[in-house]
């Protein structure tokens, strides 16, 4: 039994230490994944801390199919897209097409990505967190959650075939970014 | 060449078949721009793995308890008077309630029946006993006040240990 399924347990017990226990744990991934699908901060934790509320109310409903985990970022992830869809705030983002992602004109560089110096991960996530929506969270579930491909599909309602294609593309576009924006500062780095 | 670029990340993701595999090792024994390409992959593939989460604010799980009132009152409020001791002050009231009245089952005095009256009118019965207005008045002075107490008591309370688990935390 993992040590999720023993806390949950303490939680539907009444013992509330343990669900101050389960939010510790997860807050900071359940935020990361508001965060990426609402990009502001200050709402994103508004969800987050949402999310945890109605966790806490449908613990019960918790049947164990999947992984504690899958099931909470499931949870995270549609009230994130929801809050997002409601506020109108990334409509543009969630119909647009991948062409922020495709080779810009080599005069036209991000300021971010001139840095001589500049972290390789710091330039990843901040090219994630430029992305669409759920390509952010795909990426983020993938690599940050360790998730696999069939989890993901679960999280996102999307299917396999889908998230396997989105993750080779959206990969790719992110090399081909990097290696063209950073040019040989870049390579040096990689 | 896209679909080229693809096979890098199905074979980062060991997605490639055996006869895949091969057909990709072949191409890039002769083809370095597509060598160079599966090393950067291999280094973004890396860098990726090693992306951090982001934090929260530091009040964040405090925020979701106080969003938690349910939780709060588990945890925090045990009230002064527990239903045992509810449900004994309620006896109490009752037995009260039986001794203020045994003395006017015995005792005959002059007292005011009016109360009396709007009971049997109202139940169609013909008690003879008459109770003092006095009586019932303490009793339903004596029975509001305990209730009262209790909800007060109660409310006061909840409110100070929730100024101190806010404190608390």
């Amino acid at each position: 039994m993992t040590e999720d399924i023993l806390l949950i347990r303490q939680v539907l017990q009444g013992n509330q230490i343990a669900f101050r226990q389960l939010v510790e744990r997860y807050q900071s991934y359940v935020f990361t994944i508001t965060f990426r699908v609402l990009k502001n901060r200050e709402i994103a934790e508004e969800v987050a801390q949402d999310v945890f509320i109605k966790v806490y109310r449908m613990l019960g409903t918790y049947q164990q199919k999947s992984k504690f985990s899958t099931w909470l970022y499931t949870i995270a992830y549609r009230a994130a897209l929801d809050e997002a869809r409601k506020k109108k705030i990334y409509t543009d983002s969630l119909e647009a097409d991948d062409s922020y992602l495709q080779l810009k004109d080599k005069t036209g560089k991000s300021p971010a990505f001139n840095t001589v110096q500049a972290d390789l991960k710091g330039i990843l996530t901040n090219a994630i967190q430029k992305m669409k929506p759920i390509d952010g969270s795909i990426i983020t579930l993938f690599y940050l959650h360790e998730k696999s491909v069939q989890e993901i599909a679960e999280i996102t309602g999307l299917s396999i075939s889908n998230i396997k294609t989105k993750l080779h593309r959206l990969r790719e576009q992110l090399r081909i970014r990097l290696v063209s924006d950073l040019q040989t500062e870049v390579k040096d780095l990689i | 060449m896209e679909k080229d670029n693809l096979k890098i990340w199905k074979q980062i993701d060991n997605e490639l078949s055996d006869k895949e595999k091969a057909a990709f090792q072949t191409e890039l024994n002769t083809n370095s721009v597509l060598n160079q390409q599966l090393k950067d992959a291999k280094k973004v593939d890396e860098a990726l793995r090693q992306m951090e989460t982001e934090e929260p604010s530091m009040r964040f799980s405090m925020n979701v308890f106080e969003k938690l009132p349910s939780i709060y009152k588990k945890v925090q409020v045990s009230p002064l008077f527990s239903p045992r001791a509810i449900k004994l002050g309620i006896l109490s009231v009752g037995a009260l309630i039986l001794i203020s009245l045994a003395p006017v089952l015995f005792v005959e005095g002059d007292y005011d029946i009016t109360y009396f009256d709007f009971w049997n009118s109202l139940l169609q019965m013909n008690f003879q006993i008459p109770i003092p207005s006095e009586w019932v008045l303490m009793l339903a002075v004596a029975s509001f006040g305990f209730v009262t107490y209790v909800i007060i008591d109660r409310q006061i309370k909840k409110r100070i240990l929730k100024r101190d688990f806010s404190s608390k935390t």
